[in-house]
């Protein structure tokens, strides 16, 4: 980018030092004086009611200071306002192993723990459900007393077109099933916070979360605060990847602990809690239909999705939708039908982890668009490009889209590879596989509706000449200080390191809705230009009145504000700030930003929408080994659509480790649960619950990837840039798969890809059966009345023509539940 | 006799007395020192993050190993001086290290970065310019799930020629050792019911034996330090041998490796590289550095894990150990000294002191199969050790040992008896599987069920006809390794 200082320059990032010196100071460093210290009784039950709770013994036990049951808390919680379902500590019934049903605070962790053994609680047992076909199968026991029906939490139905009407004229419609299993976000931090009285009696939490402002909502709410007398402070996270995005019983324990005992009340989850916490990527089975012309052109697609959600809602209902609503934006289709069912089960609660919801039906997407290709004698790479999606175009499904890059981005891995050359060409046990996808620059809809800004930055400017940055962003690694530093460095000419950044903090910070869904950059990052701008504009009237320079003449940079005809003619920047202050006062500016309102009016159409998108396009080189099924991936090559990168060494290490976290996903991760025997209850408990068991790639595992950040900048984002957090991610899984295939010629249409699976799959493919390892059907399922849309080429309005006319209605005191928010389909059927 | 810890920290000399020598060394960094800079994440000595430096005094210098702080006793580092990562920096000087991660975006989240910086300071003390395959190799025992690691491997092509100073220019080492010398004297800690000793002498080791029979020798500690984290190990007696001389020595002596009692698994790396590759091979996979650099030989004797992975070199060698008590020495074959899951030919107030191993004739193949989930770092689904002499066709001196499918390692009698003197054909081998499969009893667990184990113990025999008997035979292309 031309004309630009900082933006678009490799740079170092503004938090590397505290990092690599080991100051940064996380939620778990944090000590203060008097600190008691909180651990959590924990059911070892799946599924069942509390009796009795007794805490006597554990009230007389050495150090004890408070005991806490769910007596002591009322109210319940959640992230989505229509799936109130969490409890800070259970009141009545368990719905998982792990589920709290006492708080033992003391003067130490050992005598926490120690206390919580004194603790008897009488259970009765419950049925259990352990996945989504016993869930549909099972009505009673109900797990919730919420959701649609029985234990399914939620279902969608929704189609734009006649599907079945273009499937019975395509030339040729493809049926497949999918499955991706569930895998954890493993972030190397565990969930910690500290929470503390205020010499004035105001409550402190300080939190490992990537949502201070949802946390100070719902905190407030279940502790019956009044929000401005509870500040939230999220400390940098050690990684979130997701995991730290919902509101976490833990938080509210500590809170009220505080209140309860005048003194500041800690708890750092260990390794096995945080798998309890999980909140990781759902389990999905899939079916996909897809009619296509006999050149591959794609006709209509039809999507069943089934997500085994765990115990409790979370965001649950958004990551269903999320299974659907963005299978449309980087192909052209004509007519999409899409159904999505979540179902409870007696197991740590899914939720959204990096690319949330999308990745399961891209991976089923990518490997049908390989086997069409396979079929029709297409070369994959050429299928893709010839339907991209066009730039601007409003989807079938209503999701406006900004520029796409995706051909490019296609281009680039296609000639990096050596595509041409090597697909389908190589030594068999050598294969190439590609696959391409899109996501999100920030959720067009916060999660509870409200018409109030996303983004809020707070610029100081004075006479030291420092600028601060006031934000509530979340640095969780992905590099929202860098972000948001590096555009004030830009606007203003200093340097990104002289910016003194406040974030996170609901009492200092203006609001920003959090470190999810992609948004920070585009969403923040727009917001610090507008303030930025407007600080620039106090100082540029400043200094053109003190030396007589036209304002549109100034220029900002490095340090100085100068005369672009006569660059001796000008101020340093500490003195342009003196004298605009002495002019215009002290110097604060705001800046705000809030997405566009979205042409998807039917109910759901609150999920999907974003005022932009990214594309990326992947290519993989594997070596299987027919003997043994042992997969070993040779080579990466991706290519990122980003708009512009504001830092591109940055943006890089987003993108890499973006595939890093996909392989991990792809060949090794995976959140598989076992029962215990009866004799130790039955309970549904993840098969791996620590670091060790978990696999994650090491050093060795990760294989060389060429990256290419495509650049076209989008009107939408802050100096054209685009996310880059979570996009690089999508593509891997079904790049892999299509992998395999070119070098062994067996399907494996499930995650993860394991050599045992390949090995069964070249087992069939020697005996001479279908090469192919994956979920053998979708089950039948009841999915109610469908909500048409007509899409926009057939005449539809983006409302369902079937769609009764809704009522808003209120769920929280002054805040409109609107009918396009994603949770305003379902009633919030917890009573309390 | 002490009756507190003398280590150095960071440059400055700490004493220990009481309850906080019983801490984890991360737990006593973090909550007694303050210096949040070490992360303890996995508790298991899997994830690194928890690094920190062990500079041991030998001959007047100090040599720095990286070690996991989650599951060392702090009790197991007296007489050591301890570098954490706020000790890696003079002022606001950063190191090379730490520069070169800075410059190379090696950090995103931070949390593992700590760790990182550390274990990669070893790297670069050791001096030797690196390549990137012995970046990531030295790099195994540590995790990341933000950056894909590449940042970091190259920020570890890059910390050579800065200008920040070695470990020896921010501590030198003579005082340090001269300081920690006057202090080697033996130590006894009794505090809140738990006692720990470290011995002088062989002699006062043994008499401690004898009067706390069934004490727990914590050496390396790094299965140890994971049942007190996580299954509340919660010993009363404890002893290490650090201050014992003469029982980390390795050696050749007529044909046999001989490892003293407290010899680490990386000392034994080292040694056994040129001399030893087949053991070579299977330690450089055992665990991660941090682990080898802790870990002993005779603890993983001792530990007794059916799925130790130096026991099955051991078992076809027929290694013998040498016990002491008391009462006097006595050998015992490694082959007869398990006598059930974790039950020991092994008086309580015995110990450990040498491991012999009679090396295998340069004639004789021997090879050793480890299988995981994970190539590193990683605990083994099933180990193998396959040892004979193969001439003109016929095999001879057959021995196999196979663990991780019954309670104890086994070797497998009746497959050695059909093959000794046998031809070797793949439908003897075929045969042998089978009878394998026989002679064993394994389980389903986590970490493999019964029916892969049960697989394994026939292919790898299939594995190692095809290799290294018919490798030849085996067309290139086949994708057969």
């Amino acid at each position: 980018m031309s004309g630009h200082r900082v933006v678009g320059k490799p740079r170092r990032r503004v938090d590397g030092r505290a990092k690599v010196t080991g100051q940064t100071r996380f939620a778990d460093d944090l000590q203060f004086p008097r600190m008691l210290h909180c651990k959590l009784l924990r059911s070892p039950h799946p599924h069942a009611r509390i009796l009795n709770v007794d805490t006597t013994r554990a009230e007389r036990a050495p150090g004890v200071h408070l005991v806490l049951t769910g007596k002591d808390f009322p109210v319940t919680f959640g992230i989505l306002p229509v799936s109130m379902d969490e409890e800070p500590i259970c009141r009545e019934k368990v719905r998982m192993a792990g589920d709290p049903v006492a708080a033992v605070i003391a003067a130490t962790e050992e005598e926490a723990a120690a206390a919580c053994e004194l603790i008897d609680v009488e259970y009765e047992p419950l049925k259990t459900i352990a996945d989504p076909l016993e869930a549909l199968a099972t009505d009673e026991p109900r797990i919730h007393d919420h959701g649609d029906h029985g234990n399914v939490h939620k279902k969608i139905a929704l189609e734009f077109g006649d599907v079945d009407a273009s499937l019975a004229g395509a030339d040729r419609v493809f049926d497949d099933t999918f499955f991706y299993e569930g895998n954890t976000h493993l972030a190397l931090e565990q969930h910690a916070a500290v929470a503390l009285l205020d010499p004035d009696g105001r409550l402190t939490l300080h939190s490992s979360t990537q949502v201070p402002h949802y946390v100070h909502r719902q905190v407030a709410r279940a502790l019956e605060l009044p929000a401005h007398k509870l500040r939230v402070v999220a400390a940098p996270n050690g990684g979130g990847f997701g995991g730290k995005t919902d509101v976490f019983n833990h938080e509210v324990v500590v809170a009220k602990a505080a209140m309860l005992t005048g003194r500041p009340v800690r708890i750092c989850l260990t390794r096995e809690e945080v798998f309890l916490c999980h909140r990781g990527r759902h389990p999905v089975l899939m079916r996909l239909r897809t009619g296509v012309k006999h050149d591959g052109t794609i006709v209509a697609m039809d999507l069943e999705t089934l997500l085994d959600g765990g115990a409790y809602g979370s965001y649950g209902v958004a990551s269903t939708f999320y299974t659907g609503q963005l299978q449309t934006v980087t192909y052209h289709v004509p007519r999409y039908r899409f159904r999505g069912c979540r179902t409870f089960t007696n197991k740590p609660p899914c939720g959204p982890k990096r690319g949330h919801g999308t990745p399961q039906p891209r991976f089923g997407q990518e490997v049908q668009l390989d086997k069409i290709a396979v079929a029709l004698g297409l070369d994959p790479a050429g299928l893709r490009l010839q339907q991209l999606e066009k730039p601007g175009t409003l989807t079938a499904n209503y999701m406006r889209l900004g520029t796409i890059a995706l051909r490019q981005c296609i281009e680039k891995v296609v000639e990096g590879s050596g595509w041409h050359d090597k697909w389908q060409k190589l030594r068999d046990g050598r294969g190439l596989g590609l696959a391409c996808s899109s996501y999100l620059c920030g959720a067009g809809l916060p999660i509870y509706w409200n018409d109030l800004p996303h983004s809020g930055v707070q610029l100081k400017l004075d006479r030291s000449g420092l600028v601060t940055l006031f934000c509530g962003a979340t640095e969780v690694g992905q590099g929202s200080d860098d972000v948001l530093a590096g555009i004030v460095a830009e606007v203003l000419g200093v340097a990104p390191q002289e910016i003194k950044l406040l974030t996170g903090d609901t009492d200092l910070t203006p609001v920003d809705l959090g470190s999810y869904s992609s948004r920070v950059t585009l969403m923040a990052g727009n917001a610090a230009i507008q303030a930025a701008e407007r600080a620039k504009a106090i100082v540029a009237a400043g200094v053109s009145a003190k030396l007589g320079i036209p304002e549109d003449r100034l220029v900002f940079a490095e340090g100085r504000v100068f005369d672009a005809e006569d660059p001796e003619q000008g101020l340093s920047f500490q003195d342009a700030v003196i004298v605009a202050e002495g002019k215009h006062g002290i110097i604060g500016t705001t800046g705000s930003y809030r997405p566009a309102v979205s042409a998807a009016k039917y109910k759901g159409g609150g999920v999907g929408p974003s005022p932009s998108y990214s594309y990326s396009a992947s290519v993989v080189e594997v070596e299987v080994d027919r003997t043994s099924g042992w997969i070993e991936v040779k080579k990466v090559w991706i290519a990122h659509d980003i708009g512009i990168a504001l830092n591109p060494v940055l943006a890089r290490g987003q993108v890499e480790g973006s595939v890093y976290m996909a392989l991990g996903e792809a060949l090794m991760e995976e959140s598989a649960m076992r029962r215990l025997p009866a004799r130790l209850s039955s309970a549904l408990v993840h098969k791996f619950p620590s670091m060790l068991e978990y696999k994650s790639p090491t050093t060795m595992e990760m294989p060389p990837v060429e990256t290419y950040l495509v650049e076209e900048p989008e009107p939408n984002g802050p100096f054209g840039a685009k996310e880059v957090g979570q996009g690089p991610l999508l593509p891997i899984m079904p790049a892999l798969a299509n992998a395999i295939f070119d070098a062994v010629g067996v399907r494996i249409d499930e995650i993860p890809i394991t050599p045992d699976k390949v090995f069964k799959a070249l087992r069939e493919q020697a005996q001479g059966r279908t090469p192919r390892v994956g979920p053998a059907s979708f089950p039948a399922i009841d999915w109610g009345e469908i909500s048409i849309v007509p899409p926009p080429w057939e005449g539809g309005d983006g409302r369902a023509i079937n769609e009764k006319p809704r009522k808003s209605k209120v769920v929280e005191s002054g805040v409109r539940l609107a009918p396009d928010s994603p949770g305003a389909n379902v009633s919030d059927g917890v009573k309390r | 006799m002490r009756d507190h810890l003398e280590l150095f920290l960071n440059g400055r000399k700490v004493r220990v007395s009481g309850t906080d020598a019983f801490r984890t060394a991360a737990n006593w960094l973090r909550e007694v020192r303050g210096a949040t800079g070490t992360k303890t994440v996995c508790e298991e000595g899997d994830c690194g993050a928890c690094t920190v430096l062990v500079g041991t005094p030998r001959d007047g210098r100090l040599d720095y190993v990286p070690v996991n702080s989650c599951i060392q006793m702090l009790f197991q580092l007296d007489g050591i001086h301890v570098v954490s990562v706020e000790g890696l920096q003079l002022g606001s000087e950063l190191s090379d290290v730490q520069r070169s991660m800075v410059d190379h975006h090696g950090a995103q989240c931070g949390y593992c970065t700590p760790g990182f910086v550390v274990a990669m300071t070893a790297l670069r003390e050791s001096g030797a310019a690196v390549t990137g395959r012995e970046a990531r190799e030295a790099l195994t025992g540590n995790l990341c799930r933000c950056t894909g690691y590449d940042p970091i491997i190259e920020a570890a092509l890059d910390m050579t020629g800065g200008h920040g100073r070695s470990l020896d220019e921010l501590y030198p080492p003579g005082p340090i050792a001269e300081a920690l010398a006057r202090a080697s004297d033996g130590v006894r800690i009794d505090a809140n019911g738990r006692t720990f000793f470290a011995p002088h002498t062989l002699r006062d080791a043994l008499a401690f034996l004898a009067a706390n029979p069934g004490a727990v020798i914590v050496q390396g500690g790094t299965d140890f330090g994971v049942q007190c984290n996580k299954r509340g190990l919660r010993p009363s007696v404890m002893m290490t041998l650090a201050h014992l001389d003469g029982l980390d020595g390795i050696a050749i002596e007529n044909g046999a490796l001989v490892v003293g009692g407290r010899a680490t698994l990386a000392a034994l790396e080292k040694f056994t590289e040129t001399r030893v590759p087949a053991l070579h091979g299977i330690l450089q996979l055992f665990g991660s550095p941090q682990i080898r650099n802790a870990g002993t030989l005779a603890g993983n004797v001792a530990n007794a894990s059916p799925i130790a992975d130096t026991l099955p070199f051991l078992f076809v060698c027929e290694a013998e150990l040498e016990l002491e008590s008391v009462r006097g020495k006595r050998a015992v074959g490694i082959n007869a000294f398990y006598k059930g899951y974790k039950q020991l030919d092994k008086a309580p107030d015995e110990m450990i002191t040498k491991v012999r191993v009679p090396l295998p004739g340069e004639a004789e193949t021997v090879r050793l199969y480890k299988v995981s989930k994970r190539r590193d770092l990683d605990i083994s689904t099933f180990t193998a050790a396959i040892r004979m002499t193969v001439a003109g066709g016929r095999m001879s001196g057959v021995k196999i040992a196979y663990g991780g499918v019954a309670p104890v390692v086994l070797r497998l009698p009746r497959t050695e008896a059909l093959l000794e003197g046998a031809g070797a054909t793949e439908a003897l081998f075929r045969e042998a599987g089978d009878v394998a499969r026989g002679e064993i009893a394994p389980i389903s667990d986590v970490r493999g069920s019964k029916e892969f184990r049960s697989l394994l113990a026939a292919n790898v025999l299939m594995k190692f006809f095809h290799e290294e008997i018919a490798g030849a035979r085996v067309a290139p292309g086949t994708g057969a390794r």
